[in-house]
């Protein structure tokens, strides 16, 4: 048996439902007609002078004209008071009159402002279509402002750590794995390719939530910085190491704190148990499965109990993800999420969800969190992050 | 002595029909209570023959006055009127609304005159002050209240229907391969012009033009009587261009009608009289999301659970239908809100225990002169 009205615990009421219904019905206007109204004012017009009417012309027969005759005597005789019923009559025929000519007044001024209104629909609909492209080339101008300070700052790092922009200086640019064997410059890859910062960022703050009131983060493979500025912005202490060179003058140019450390290296001289969390995004594909066991090995010595773990990486299970996990050269091999899932779990972090992000199709969720046993991973997700707990 | 027995008059009784539903269920209940109830009719389909008896099997009984006499006024009925007038039995009048004899004058002014003849039956059965009136709906209340009735002699009971016996029966295969695709919207109710369907075809037309495979099934029975009306439906069909899309189905048997209500995706109504509306909390039990316009008791019988509009404008009735048509949150919402108040109001079981409650009311009522009329013997020729 239901005992509670459902609508207690749903914010919508049919009159909600109603009023929405009724915003998408269009306006309608049908003119009146006013013939018939029309038609009877002119038969009261004809019949208002019941005196002039009470007595026909007479016929042929003398019959005829005598009730004529008599009828006129009568009507004489009853005028005093018939008069005022013809005249009452001429007021309401007046009346009427009027009134029609009001009502067609009314209509025309219905019709009038029914099309001011339909003008009015047009040019909200027309505005509302402009301010729509308006605002899709804003966001395109936006991300092209980024991308532009993006390279300049970029430039002017490359100056001050080269001392020119020439191609020598760019083969001279070190890979992220510390190696001096990439002959091109990996910040400039990035750039084209993981695109512009503020997307990124935008898809990092779903992470923000576990690195709350944890005390000291730390950021692994920070790149850019933008998890680092993230952090930063929400007053949460936070470290970021690149290994890349470029990438730390990068951040430091914004103000951010970065240095240049390997992670293992870095985490070696970090003091037992002193971070809240450690963030690894897009760096274990970077990293050979040993490498990997070693670098959980020693974010577990270095979180404290209750510290968070959140590990990012490409999605081998989606095959856009795939075909795009190649064109990044430093990627040494993707890593399946029940892979990273057991060397967490076996380094001792209890893993508490799965975070899917980036999607293929545009229609679908930006972010799906869902548990580590809910089945099979999300195919149409390109990325994914499993997030453990000491 | 044996004990008070309770007859149940009603002019017709076939199934199908909403009064012959309330006047059954009445017997039923009463019986499961331990009474000895009869439905007596004029016209008594032999299919009913545990349940009710021809008008005959009732003239023994007439001057019993310990007896309990349930009179159902729906329709002019001047032998009903008769066996009021002469009856001994402690009387109650069921009132089920008059359709007003304006909307039959220009198709059938024989029944327009049945109508004006219930009209002024009302008046009479209510001069006679029976111990209780039995009004369906509010509505109907406000009916007898400005034909005289005083209020403390009143009650509002919904009638008892057949939703559960429909809900229990198979589907019909072969209706149900023909009711495949959709959108389907649905009406139930006999073909006359109190029902509106001009109006219906009016917004159905509207909503075809945005959902070109929708399809109206216009379910009720097609009376010769009225044939200049179905006539004339027929020609806005014609003129509509509907052809293909709006099917009157005339009579169906109960299978087709439960077969119509699982598949339909919407019920749209647009009676402009309605004393109750079976059919509507039918179409609440089976999950079929109504769209209507206010009149009579329908806005009182869906509560806040439909779609019901003050104003009769198509389009605002057309986009009604078009939301509740797309599967979507509005169309659940509705779904569930139909269910929770059939559950609450209209389940057999609630409509039972509110007969209940004024009939155990009645029972401590004192017997008071009920015959204004004593003396005179029923012609038993005139059954």
């Amino acid at each position: 048996m239901i005992e509670h009205h459902p609508t207690a615990n749903a914010s919508l009421t049919i009159h909600d439902i109603q009023r929405d219904i009724r915003t998408r019905v269009p306006l309608g206007y049908a003119p009146l007609h006013f013939d018939t109204l029309y038609r009877h004012e002119s038969e009261l017009s004809y019949r208002q002078d019941v005196l002039e009417l009470a007595v026909l012309p007479a016929g042929p027969s003398w019959l005829g004209r005598l009730k004529t005759w008599a009828k006129r005597v009568l009507r004489l005789g009853l005028r005093w008071v018939l008069m005022r019923q013809v005249e009452f009559n001429g007021v309401v025929v007046e009346q009427v009159r009027e009134t029609a000519q009001l009502l067609s007044q009314l209509d025309q001024n219905l019709g009038e402002l029914y099309d001011t209104v339909r003008r009015l629909e047009r040019a909200v609909e027309a505005f509302a279509d402009q301010q729509g492209r308006a605002e899709s080339e804003l966001g395109r101008l936006r991300r092209e402002v980024s991308r532009v300070r993006d390279t300049l700052v970029s430039y002017r790092v490359r100056v001050k750590l080269h001392g020119g922009l020439g191609p020598e200086a760019e083969a001279g640019a070190p890979s992220p794995n510390g190696t001096h064997e990439l002959p091109f410059d990996y910040f400039l890859f990035e750039n084209q390719f993981r695109g512009t910062r503020e997307e990124i960022r935008d898809r990092q703050r779903v992470y923000l939530p576990w690195f709350r009131d944890r005390g000291k983060v730390l950021d692994i493979g920070c790149g850019r910085g933008e998890f680092v500025e993230l952090l930063a912005s929400e007053g949460i202490p936070v470290q970021g190491i690149d290994s890349n060179a470029e990438m730390v003058a990068f951040c430091r140019e914004l103000g951010l704190a970065v240095v240049q450390a390997e992670g293992e290296a870095y985490l070696t001289g970090v003091e037992e148990q002193s971070l809240g969390g450690i963030f690894l995004g897009q760096v274990v594909e970077h990293l050979p499965p040993a490498g990997i066991a070693r670098l959980l090995e020693r974010c577990w010595r270095a979180l404290r109990k209750g510290g968070v773990l959140v590990v990012e990486t490409v999605n081998p299970c989606c095959p856009e993800a795939n075909g795009n996990f190649y064109l990044d050269p430093t990627h040494v091999r993707p890593v399946h999420p029940e892979l990273l899932r057991f060397l967490m779990e076996s380094q001792g972090f209890a893993v508490e969800e799965a975070v899917y992000s980036a999607p293929v199709d545009p229609g679908l969720e930006p972010v799906v969190r869902t548990t580590v046993d809910a089945g099979a991973p999300l195919h149409r997700y390109q990325d994914y992050a499993l997030v453990g707990r000491k | 002595m044996t004990p008070p027995r309770v007859h149940i008059l009603t002019p017709v009784l076939s199934p199908g029909d909403a009064v012959t539903h309330d006047a059954l269920g009445m017997v039923r209940q009463l019986r499961c209570w331990g009474w000895q109830a009869m439905a007596y009719a004029q016209y008594c389909d032999g299919r009913l023959r545990d349940l009710a008896q021809p008008l005959a099997a009732f003239e023994p009984f007439l001057k019993a006055r310990r007896d309990w006499l349930i009179y159902h006024h729906s329709v002019g009925w001047p032998l009903g009127q008769h066996l009021w007038e002469h009856s001994r039995n402690r009387r109650i009048l069921r009132y089920h609304s008059v359709t007003p004899a304006r909307f039959f004058r220009r198709y059938q002014p024989r029944y327009a005159a049945g109508c004006q003849f219930g009209e002024w039956q009302t008046r009479r059965l209510l001069r006679d002050r029976p111990i209780r009136l039995l009004a369906d709906s509010h509505h109907n209340f406000a009916e007898l209240l400005a034909a005289g009735a005083r209020p403390e002699d009143c009650r509002v009971v919904p009638p008892f229907h057949a939703a559960e016996e429909l809900a229990n029966l198979p589907a019909d295969p072969r209706l149900e391969r023909m009711l495949q695709g959709g959108p389907h919207v649905v009406f139930v109710g006999k073909v006359a012009p109190n029902k509106g369907h001009r109006h219906l075809l009016r917004v159905f037309a509207l909503f075809h033009r945005q959902a070109a495979t929708s399809q109206l099934h216009i379910v009720g029975r097609l009376d010769p009587q009225l044939g200049d009306y179905v006539a004339e439906l027929r020609r806005q069909v014609s003129n509509l261009g509907l052809e293909n899309a709006v099917r009157f189905h005339g009579s169906v048997s109960p299978r087709q009608l439960r077969t119509f209500y699982a598949k339909a995706h919407a019920f749209l109504c647009t009676s402009e009289h309605e004393g109750f509306g079976v059919p509507l909390v039918e179409a609440m039990r089976f999950g079929v999301p109504v769209v209507a316009q206010a009149a009579g008791a329908v806005r009182e019988t869906l509560g806040p659970t439909g779609l019901v509009w003050d104003s009769a404008e198509p389009a605002l009735l057309a986009e009604g239908l078009r939301a509740v048509c797309t599967a979507g949150a509005i169309r659940q919402l509705l779904i569930d809100w139909q269910r929770w108040r059939y559950e609450c109001e209209f389940r057999p079981d609630r409509i039972a225990e509110r007969f209940m409650a004024v009939w155990d009311e009645l029972q401590l009522t004192p017997v008071r002169a009920v015959a204004r009329h004593p003396g005179r013997s029923m012609a038993a020729s005139a059954i």
